[in-house]
C-alpha cells in the first residue's frame, strides 16, 4: 500500500475511533420514559415484571410513578406542564378531556411508530376503538390504547358457603338478596371507600343494573350524556339498587358500606360465619380475596351480573396509554405494552383481561379469567360496554360518585340526587352544553357485533 | 556519586546552571507555586460559599417549606374535624381552614421551586399543590355543606331547589336509616391527608429527599484547602531558599521583599484555613438548626394529627379512623416516637422537644393540645430566628474571593521586588 493508501487508513481508523467514542457516550446518556399509572402496592410490581424485558432489550429506562389519586395527580402535572411522556388513564372521560385540550398525541398519525395495524390484527374488536376520541379539532382520533382490561358485571361468592341457586334475573337477585338477609346476615359485601375516588363501586352497581334492565343503547345514550339522569330508565336503576343497599342488605349496613375499602368487606365472604355472601367486583379480584384472618381464599366463585331478559350483556374497563410526549422510547414501550410478550406476562400475574387476542389461553393463571377473558371474545361487540362512568367528563364522574354516596347515606334524597346530577350533565358534556346532540357512539368497528 | 533523580533537584539544577538561569528558575518556581497558591485558596472560597449559598437559599428553605406544609396541613384536617363535628365548641374555623391551606400551597410552591431533589420529586409537589389538595378541599367543602339531617350537600351545580317536596316528606321516615355524610366525607378527607400515597406522606418523602442533600457534618472542600497548604509550604520553601540564595549569591543581608511574601503567605493560608474551618462550623450549624426546626413542625404536625384522631374518637366513634389511617409516626416513619409526640428520625435528641412533649397539667384533653401547639409554635418562632441567623453566619463573605486574588497578587508583587533588581543587573 502506497503513502496515500495509508494515509486513508489512517483516517478511516481515526474515523471508527471517533464514531465509536460518540456510539459509546450515546450508550451512557441512556434513554428514558417517565410514566404515571394507577397501580401501587401488588399492581405496581406486576408492571415492574411486565416492565422487565422491555428494560433489558431496549436499554431503556421506565420511571413509572403509581398513585392511587390518578386522577388528582395528572390534573396537578398538566396544569404545571410536567406531564409525564406516557400516561395509563383508567377514565376514557379524562382521555378526551387531554385529547381536545390538545395536550396528547394521536397514535394513528401515519408514522407507523406506532404499529396500529399490528395491534387491529391483534386485538379483539371489543377492545379496539376504546381509545378513539376527538382530539383539539373534534375529529376522532386514536388517542388511547387499552393495555390492561378488566371485565365487570360479575358477582363474586364463596363456593364452600353460598349455598342459593345463582340468579338468572335481575329480579331473582333481589329476591334471593331479600332471602339472605331473612336469615340475619345480610346479603351483600360493599365498600365505598377508595381515596380521591371513593363512590365508584357504587357507579358500578348503577351502570349492572342500567345495562341490564335497559338495553345496551340506553347505557350509551346515558353514559354519552344523552338520556337524562330522571328519566324512568335511569331512575330504575337506582331504585332497584336501592332495595339491594337497605340497612339489612349490607354488611355493616350504609355506614359500613360508606367507610370501607372497596374490596375489603368481601373477606367477610370467607369467614367461618360468613358476615355476607356476595359482592359485586370486577375480574381484577379473582385471585385477590382474602379471609378475615389474612389466609387465601380458594373458593372463590362468580356469576355473570344478571340480566331482566334477553342475551348476557357485560361491561369491560380498562387502563388505557395516552402519550403525551411524543419519543422514540414512549412509542416503543406503547408497541411492546400492546405486544404479546407483555400482554402474556400481565396475564400470567393475574387479575387482567388482555385485549390482545393473540395471549393464549393458557396465559392465563387459573380457569375463572381464561373464562372470563373468553367472555369477552365472545359477547357480541354491540352487548359490550365501557364502564359508563370512566368514560363520562371528570366533572359528571366526580357528581356521581358523590350521588351514589348521598344515595347509600339517605336513598330517600333520590329526587334531589337525579336532579344534581342531571344539572352536571347539562353543562360537563361538550355536546350536551352546546345544545347539540352527543354524536352516537362508535365503540364496535363497523363489521363486528 | 550523582544526585538521585527527584532528590535535592534544585541543587542539582543549581549545580549545573550558571547564577542567572537559577535566578530565573527561581523566580519562575516562585511565580507559579504563587499561583497556585491563589487558585486554590479562590477555589477553596468559592466552593464553601457554594455550599453555603445552596444550603441557605435553596436546602434549608425547602426542607422548612416542606415540613411547615405538612404541620400546616395536619392542622387544616384537624380544624375541620373539630368544627364539622359536634358539638363544633371551637367557634367558627373557616378562616384558619382557609389560611393553613393557603399558606401551606404557597410553602409547598417554594419549596417545589427551591428543591435540589429532581424533576421527578418537583413534579409530584406541584401535582400534589394543584391536584391533591383541590380534591382535599372538595371533600371538606361537601362534609361543610352537608344539611343540618346529616345528609350531605347536592353535588355540585346541583339545583338546591328541585324536588325539596319529594324529600321532605321522605326525609321523615329516613332519617333513622341515614348516615352523617359529614363525617364521612372529613374521613374521605382525612384518607387523602393521611394514607400512605397520600398528601402527608408525599411532602414528607420530598421532604427526606431535599433532606438528604443538607451538607454532611464537616462538611468542607478539605482537598482544595489541603491543595492550598501543599502549595504554600512549598512556596514558603522557595522563599526560604531564595533567601539564602540571594544572601550568598549577592551579598544581601535580608530580602524585605522575600520577607514580606513570607509574611503575606502565612497570613493568607493560617487566614483560609481558620475561615475554612469557621465556615464549616456554621454550615454545621445551619444543618443542625435546620433539623431541629424541622423536628419542631413535625411535632406540631404529629400532634394535630393525634389531636384529630381523639377529636374523632371523642365526637364521632362510629367513625373508626385508626384501622385504616396511618398514624402520625407512620407518616413520619419513625419507629420511636418520644412521649405522644412522635417525632421523626434525627429528631430525638434535638433540643426543645422532650420539653415541648410534655403535657401542661389541668385542663382537658384539648386544653393540652392548645397548650403543648402554642408552645410548640413558640419553639418553632425562636429556633427559626436562631436557623436565619446560622444561615447568615455560614455565608463567607462575598468580597473574600478578591481579597484572596488580592493576597496573591500582593504576593506576586513583593517576589517581583525581590527578584526583578537582582535579575536587572544580569541584564544590564
Amino acid at each position: 500500500m502506497g503513502s496515500p493508501g495509508r494515509v486513508l487508513a489512517m483516517l478511516s481508523a481515526v474515523a471508527v475511533l471517533g464514531l465509536g467514542a460518540v456510539a459509546c457516550g450515546g450508550v451512557s446518556s441512556r434513554q428514558s420514559v417517565s410514566v404515571l399509572g394507577t397501580w401501587t402496592d401488588d399492581e405496581q410490581a406486576r408492571f415492574a415484571d411486565v416492565l422487565r424485558p422491555f428494560e433489558r432489550q431496549t436499554g431503556i429506562d421506565v420511571r413509572f410513578e403509581g398513585t392511587r389519586d390518578f386522577e388528582a395527580v395528572l390534573a396537578g402535572r398538566v396544569q404545571s406542564g410536567d406531564m409525564p411522556d406516557l400516561a395509563l388513564m383508567p377514565s376514557l372521560g379524562d382521555l378526551e378531556q387531554y385529547a381536545r385540550g390538545g395536550q396528547l398525541v394521536a397514535l394513528d398519525d401515519g408514522s407507523g411508530a406506532v404499529d396500529l395495524a399490528r395491534i387491529q390484527r391483534e386485538y379483539g374488536p371489543t377492545w379496539l376503538g376504546v381509545g378513539k376520541v376527538p382530539g383539539a379539532d373534534g375529529r376522532d382520533r386514536e388517542y388511547g390504547l387499552v393495555v390492561k382490561g378488566t371485565r365487570k358485571s360479575l358477582v363474586w361468592y364463596s363456593g364452600a358457603h353460598y349455598s342459593w341457586p345463582v340468579p338468572s334475573t335481575l329480579d331473582e337477585l333481589v329476591a334471593t338478596s331479600q332471602e339472605i338477609a331473612a336469615t340475619g346476615t345480610p346479603p351483600w359485601c360493599l365498600g365505598m371507600r377508595s381515596s380521591s375516588d371513593s363512590g365508584w363501586p357504587g357507579t358500578d352497581w348503577i351502570e349492572d343494573i342500567l345495562l341490564h334492565q335497559a338495553t345496551a343503547e340506553d347505557y350509551r345514550s346515558w353514559a354519552n350524556g344523552d338520556l337524562a339522569w330522571t328519566s324512568p330508565t335511569v331512575r330504575k336503576a337506582w331504585e332497584t339498587w336501592g332495595k339491594l343497599v337497605a340497612p339489612a342488605m349490607v354488611r355493616d349496613g350504609p355506614a359500613g358500606a360508606l367507610l370501607s375499602g372497596f374490596l375489603d368487606p368481601g373477606a367477610a365472604m370467607f369467614d367461618r360465619r360468613p358476615g355476607c355472601y356476595l359482592h359485586q367486583a370486577g375480574s381484577f379480584a379473582a385471585g385477590v380475596y382474602r379471609d378475615s384472618a389474612g389466609q387465601p381464599a380458594t373458593d372463590a366463585r362468580y356469576f355473570d351480573f344478571p340480566a331482566a331478559s334477553g342475551d348476557r350483556r357485560i361491561i369491560i374497563a380498562g387502563d388505557v396509554l395516552a402519550m403525551f410526549h411524543d419519543t422514540p422510547a414512549a412509542r416503543r414501550l406503547a408497541n411492546y405494552l400492546t405486544g404479546t410478550q407483555a400482554q402474556e406476562i400481565w396475564a400470567r400475574a393475574g387479575g387482567t383481561i388482555s385485549p390482545n387476542n393473540a395471549v393464549t389461553a393458557t396465559a392465563y393463571p387459573d380457569d375463572a379469567l381464561r373464562a372470563l377473558a373468553r367472555s369477552v371474545e365472545d359477547t357480541a361487540c354491540a352487548d359490550v360496554v365501557f364502564d359508563a362512568s370512566d368514560a363520562m367528563p371528570a366533572a359528571m364522574r366526580t357528581a356521581f360518585y358523590q350521588g351514589v354516596t348521598e344515595f347509600v347515606a339517605n336513598p330517600a334524597r333520590l329526587d334531589r340526587i337525579l336532579a344534581g346530577l342531571d344539572n352536571v350533565r347539562l353543562r360537563s358534556y361538550p355536546a350536551v352544553a352546546a345544545g347539540d346532540s352527543p354524536p352516537p357512539e362508535q365503540f364496535c368497528p363497523s363489521g363486528s357485533g | 556519586m550523582r544526585a538521585r533523580p527527584g532528590r535535592g533537584w534544585l541543587r542539582g539544577r543549581a549545580r549545573e546552571t550558571s547564577t542567572p538561569g537559577r535566578l530565573l528558575l527561581l523566580a519562575g518556581l516562585v511565580v507559579l507555586a504563587t499561583l497556585a497558591v491563589g487558585a486554590t485558596a479562590v477555589a477553596t472560597v468559592l466552593s464553601q460559599r457554594h455550599t453555603a449559598v445552596t444550603l441557605a437559599d435553596r436546602t434549608s428553605p425547602t426542607v422548612v417549606d416542606a415540613v411547615r406544609a405538612r404541620a400546616l396541613l395536619a392542622d387544616a384536617d384537624l380544624v375541620a374535624a373539630q368544627s364539622l363535628l359536634p358539638p363544633g365548641s371551637w367557634g367558627p374555623p373557616t378562616a384558619q381552614f382557609q389560611e393553613d391551606i393557603k399558606t401551606a400551597g404557597q410553602a409547598l410552591a417554594r419549596a417545589a421551586d427551591n428543591s435540589t431533589a429532581g424533576e421527578a420529586d418537583r413534579a409530584q409537589i406541584q401535582a400534589v399543590n394543584n391536584g391533591l389538595l383541590v380534591v382535599y378541599q372538595g371533600d371538606v367543602y361537601i362534609a361543610a355543606n352537608a344539611n343540618d339531617d346529616g345528609t350531605p350537600s347536592t353535588p355540585p351545580g346541583a339545583d338546591n331547589g328541585a324536588g325539596a317536596g319529594t324529600d321532605a316528606s321522605a326525609s321523615a321516615e329516613s332519617t333513622a336509616a341515614s348516615v352523617g355524610l359529614t363525617g364521612v366525607y372529613l374521613v374521605y378527607a382525612s384518607d387523602l391527608m393521611r394514607e400512605p400515597t397520600g398528601i402527608l406522606a408525599t411532602v414528607a418523602a420530598f421532604q427526606a429527599r431535599n433532606s438528604a442533600n443538607l451538607p454532611d457534618e464537616g462538611t468542607a472542600p478539605w482537598a482544595l484547602l489541603g491543595g492550598h497548604l501543599a502549595a504554600a509550604v512549598a512556596l514558603l520553601a522557595l522563599l526560604v531558599y531564595a533567601q539564602v540564595f540571594l544572601r550568598h549569591r549577592f551579598h544581601r543581608a535580608m530580602s524585605l521583599g522575600l520577607l514580606g511574601a513570607a509574611v503575606v503567605l502565612v497570613l493568607l493560608a493560617g487566614g483560609l484555613t481558620a475561615l475554612t474551618l469557621r465556615t464549616s462550623h456554621d454550615i454545621d450549624r445551619g444543618v443542625r438548626e435546620t433539623t431541629a426546626v424541622a423536628c419542631l413542625w413535625q411535632a406540631r404536625e404529629a400532634a394535630a394529627i393525634i389531636e384529630q384522631d381523639r377529636t374523632f374518637g371523642e365526637l364521632a366513634p362510629g367513625l373508626a379512623r385508626g384501622a385504616v389511617l396511618p398514624t402520625a409516626t407512620d407518616i413520619q416513619n419513625d419507629q420511636n416516637g418520644q412521649d405522644d409526640v412522635a417525632v421523626a428520625d434525627g429528631c430525638g435528641g434535638q433540643a426543645g422537644l422532650p420539653a415541648a412533649g410534655q403535657a401542661d397539667g389541668g385542663g382537658g384533653p384539648a386544653a393540652v393540645y392548645q397548650a403543648r401547639d402554642a408552645r410548640l409554635g413558640v419553639l418553632v418562632g425562636e429556633r427559626t430566628t436562631t436557623l436565619d441567623d446560622a444561615l447568615d453566619d455560614a455565608i463567607p463573605g462575598v468580597g473574600l474571593p478578591w481579597a484572596m486574588t488580592a493576597g496573591t497578587l500582593a504576593l506576586l508583587a513583593l517576589g517581583a521586588y525581590a527578584f526583578w533588581p537582582r535579575i536587572r543587573e544580569y541584564g544590564s
